[in-house]
């Protein structure tokens, strides 16, 4: 079944405004077949591949979409899986994804028709939880699907990692994320994409914020052969507050695209949006974060810094922030740099006698220092350092 | 707030260029087919080199589709109820001095602020002034053709230098650019040429001031300004309309060509009519303006002022192809009222160490919609290029819009692209300071704008620079209260 079967809407590509920068080349042939559930071999394989655990969090483990009762902890309450196939008709799709809004929503909608499952997450009244979720892609299709969802006063630290069971197989992912953060709730989300370099990464992140809620978000993309991030949150709640932070480190022929579309929609409303991103190689980076202020939105604050920094003699960013205001009591700004490494800088180290490229590497690490300051669990920071080190090669991690 | 009567009869002074002139005039009926376009071409007297030119235009523009990516709402544009030709009627071949123009014409031009009268034109600035589909009157022409200096109207320089004009129409902006350049490069039929020769510094001031004054027509005139090796021009351009309740179409485009060690610097005011306070009226600016810095050392500077038109649907671009080419845009853009601008540039690096700078504000009141779209892409072979953008958005009411669409292409691993911008109102601090130091609120305000605005008019020329001041003032008066 090709693609043009699946589904009447069409597949985004590259002239469509939002996926100019990303890497569609061979998905209008690709067959999106629903995923094969994960045999006990494949999941020993994946046992094999697991990276350590974290103590504080629970684990589950997503094999191609299917939740691993096996590689998982316990499920507290709260916590669930559901199975598409039980349930109502008016349930087993999502309802804004039955019909596609617009191509931004096209990769949302294919796995809503294809995850078997979803898992749910349902944080009562001023619990706090920590969870981290493992999406661990094998072969062919994967299609893991969250609902999350936090009730007044909730707290939720929440890491979520992509990875492969092996080092080439080709793999497409496509996830998506549905996040409901209630008045006064708050959300602490890392996320870590680090497929292998043959696969091929899509996801869709619808959050809505309420009254008073929290998020922070912070991504680290490193791996894909081409990955692409959609992002779409609405302030729903007045006075609620984002705090977004990215970093995409891209080599060799990656593509790493984002489009985040933020849209403030209640008073109040308070945005602050950091991007980095390190392209080496032919490698290309692409951003477009697209904030909108609605004309109910007075008080919002939204703010923009996007820098990106081109080591490699192909390499190529393109970014776009936006911003769109419909309100006159607003502060909103945005900046935005492209640029080498800074040989003020380097020459400062080489002449204490530093190599070179620890040098480099040591500055690198600095552009996504920013970023990667904003994880907020000491033992989950130190572990992407370290998983990292490979793109700095030479440089300090501790 | 007190001043409200007083901020409400300043609104309500409207439109200062809003009159008609009646004067007889020539004009096709409207329509638009391949017969119209060989009629404009005959009319014109033009070699068939140039009807071919633009029959090709016309037939590729029927292939194509009014663009919809800007953030702008046009009506729909009924494109056979247009009339493309309409010129004021002349009783000899040709005004062959300004004895032979119409005196109806000439005092239209006096009401505007353009005498064209030479004894007592600003010292310094040669005229070329277009009412609707011509060129009526170039001023200055013996003293410039003295200078090597060719300025003359677009249909003067197709009998006259049509090597020349072979040569470079078209090669900044082809025919098949965008749907608006299309059907300018089929039906245009007036303009400005001007060429400046190896190594000469224009010795005045150029000025076009374009007028539309008949009802149901379109206004396509193209201007081209060549500037050869180690030259230097400066021009300026302005614009106005009449107060009708019809939207009236101008779509233009401006080719600029920089030689080695060239310098064009291109300055506009303008004031087309832009509709009346409930968005009736007013003119579709959809205009296409790009020039090439072709040889090293090169330097294209955009200077703009928007105050006027309905919709604006603009980006003044420079493509840098030269080793160390400069490209710069400067631009002042309001949108008050229910005025809509989508307006901004395009920066392409092409050549070595080519430089941009891009500064914009932007200043939205009433129901304003004002957009800022620009592009900087930076090519593999602009090695060590630069650019640096600030767009800063104004705005004045809680009905308004301000938007910022940057869009940053970098290929260069060498090359530094910096942008900032920013959103905002007018500080309650700022307006307080002024007020409690005895200036009304709407000299407080037409300050703040002014200091907002003044990297931009620093870059204008004075006399215009001065009317630029004056026309934001008028343009926001009352729009704080």
């Amino acid at each position: 079944m090709t693609i043009a079967q699946t589904n009447a809407h069409r597949l985004p590509t590259n002239r469509d405004e939002h996926w100019k920068y990303a890497k569609l080349r061979g998905l209008d042939t690709h067959n999106f077949l629903a995923a094969i559930e994960p045999t006990t071999t494949t999941t020993s394989a994946v046992a094999s591949v697991l990276p350590a655990k974290i103590p504080e969090l629970t684990r589950v483990v997503l094999i191609d979409g299917y939740f691993s009762q096996h590689l998982s902890d316990p499920l507290p309450q709260g916590l669930s899986i559901k199975v598409k196939n039980t349930l109502p008709d008016n349930k087993k799709t999502r309802s804004a994804r039955v019909v596609p809004q617009s191509v931004d929503y096209y990769f949302a909608s294919l796995n809503s028709q294809h995850a078997a499952q979803v898992f749910e997450v349902r944080l009562s009244t001023q619990t706090r939880y920590t969870l981290e979720i493992l999406c661990i892609a094998t072969s062919g299709n994967s299609y893991p699907a969250l609902d999350i969802e936090l009730y007044e006063g909730a707290t939720l630290i929440l890491i979520e990692e992509h990875l492969n069971a092996t080092l080439e197989t080709f793999t497409l992912t496509n996830l998506s994320v549905m996040l409901t953060v209630g008045a006064d709730a708050k959300i602490d989300y890392t996320r870590v994409q680090k497929q292998n370099f043959s696969a091929q990464y899509f996801d869709t992140l619808e959050i809505t914020l309420a009254d008073r809620a929290h998020c922070q978000l912070v991504s680290v993309a490193s791996g894909a052969a081409a990955s692409r991030s959609t992002v779409l949150l609405n302030h729903q709640g007045t006075n609620s507050a984002l705090q977004w932070q990215a970093a995409s480190l891209a080599q060799g022929a990656q593509v790493n695209d984002a489009y985040v579309r933020i849209t403030h929609s209640a008073p109040g409303a308070r945005t602050k949006q950091m991007f980095r991103g390190i392209a080496s190689g032919r490698a290309k980076i692409g951003f477009n974060g697209h904030m909108q202020v609605t004309a109910d939105a007075p008080g919002s604050s939204a703010d923009q810094s996007i820098k990106c920094l081109l080591t490699g003699v192909e390499a190529e960013a393109n970014v776009r922030p936006q911003l769109e205001i419909y309100t006159d009591d607003v502060r909103a700004t945005h900046g935005a740099t492209v640029g080498k490494l800074d040989n003020n800088m380097l020459f400062y180290m080489l002449s204490r006698g530093i190599p070179e490229v620890t040098a480099q590497a040591l500055l690198k690490w600095a552009f996504i220092a920013d970023v990667i300051a904003k994880i907020s669990l000491p033992l989950v920071r130190e572990k992407i350092q370290q998983s990292l080190s490979a793109q700095f090669p030479g440089g300090a991690q501790e | 707030m007190s001043d409200n009567a007083q901020l409400e009869a300043l609104v309500s002074r409207g439109y200062a260029h809003g009159f008609v002139t009646e004067i007889e005039s020539d004009s096709l009926p409207p329509g638009l087919d391949e017969d119209t376009v060989r009629n404009i071409s005959r009319i014109k007297n033009e070699p068939q080199f140039l009807t071919d030119w633009r029959l090709r235009a016309f037939r590729h523009w029927q292939t194509m589709r009014e663009p919809e990516w800007a953030h702008v709402r046009p009506h729909p544009v009924d494109y056979q109820a247009l009339s493309y030709y309409s010129a004021p009627k002349i009783k000899t071949d040709g005004p062959k001095s300004l004895a032979d123009v119409d005196p109806k014409l000439l005092e239209t031009y006096a009401k505007l602020g353009v005498p064209l009268h030479e004894r007592a034109r600003l010292a310094g600035v040669a005229v070329d002034a277009v009412f609707d589909s011509v060129s009526v009157a170039t001023t200055f022409k013996d003293r410039l053709e003295k200078a090597g200096v060719i300025f003359c109207s677009f249909s003067d320089a197709v009998q006259k230098h049509p090597a020349l004009l072979e040569k470079y129409l078209g090669t900044v902006v082809p025919q098949a650019d965008n749907f608006y350049a299309c059907l300018n490069s089929a039906v245009f039929s007036d303009g400005s040429f001007v060429y400046i020769p190896k190594g000469v510094r224009c010795p005045m001031e150029l000025s076009t001031y374009f007028r539309i004054n008949a009802a149901n027509t379109g206004q396509f005139e193209r201007t081209l300004i060549i500037a050869d090796e180690g030259s230097h021009v400066s021009y300026l351009e302005g614009c106005t309309a009449p107060m009708r309740d019809e939207n009236q179409l101008h779509a233009a485009v401006v080719e600029l060509v920089a030689e080695n060690d060239a310098q064009i610097k291109y300055s506009t005011v303008q004031n087309w009519y832009p509709g009346d306070e409930n968005g009736i009226g007013g003119i579709y600016n959809f205009v296409t303006k790009r020039g090439e810095c072709r040889g090293r050392n090169s330097r294209i500077s955009w200077t703009q002022v928007e105050t006027g038109s309905a919709i604006t649907w603009k980006y003044p671009s420079c493509v840098l192809k030269g080793e160390n080419s400069v490209g710069e845009f400067y631009s002042v853009a309001l949108a008050n009222n229910y005025q809509q601008a989508d307006t901004g540039t395009k920066m392409i690096h092409i050549g070595p160490n080519t430089r941009s700078t891009i500064v914009s504000k932007g200043i939205s009141a009433g129901h304003g919609q004002n957009t800022y779209r620009g592009l900087v892409k930076i090519l593999p072979t602009a090695h060590g290029a630069r650019n640096f953008t600030q767009c800063d958005s104004l705005l004045m009411g809680t009905q308004c819009g301000a938007h910022t669409f940057p869009y940053v292409e970098i290929k260069n691993s060498t090359a530094t692209l910096e942008h900032e911008a920013s959103t905002s109102r007018i500080s309650e601090d700022q307006l307080f300071y002024c007020i409690q130091r005895g200036i009304s609120a709407e000299d407080a305000v037409n300050m703040i704008v002014n200091g907002f605005c003044k990297s931009v008019f620093k870059e204008l020329p004075m006399e215009f620079a001065v009317e630029a001041q004056n026309l934001l003032a008028v343009s926001l008066e009352g729009a704080v209260g």
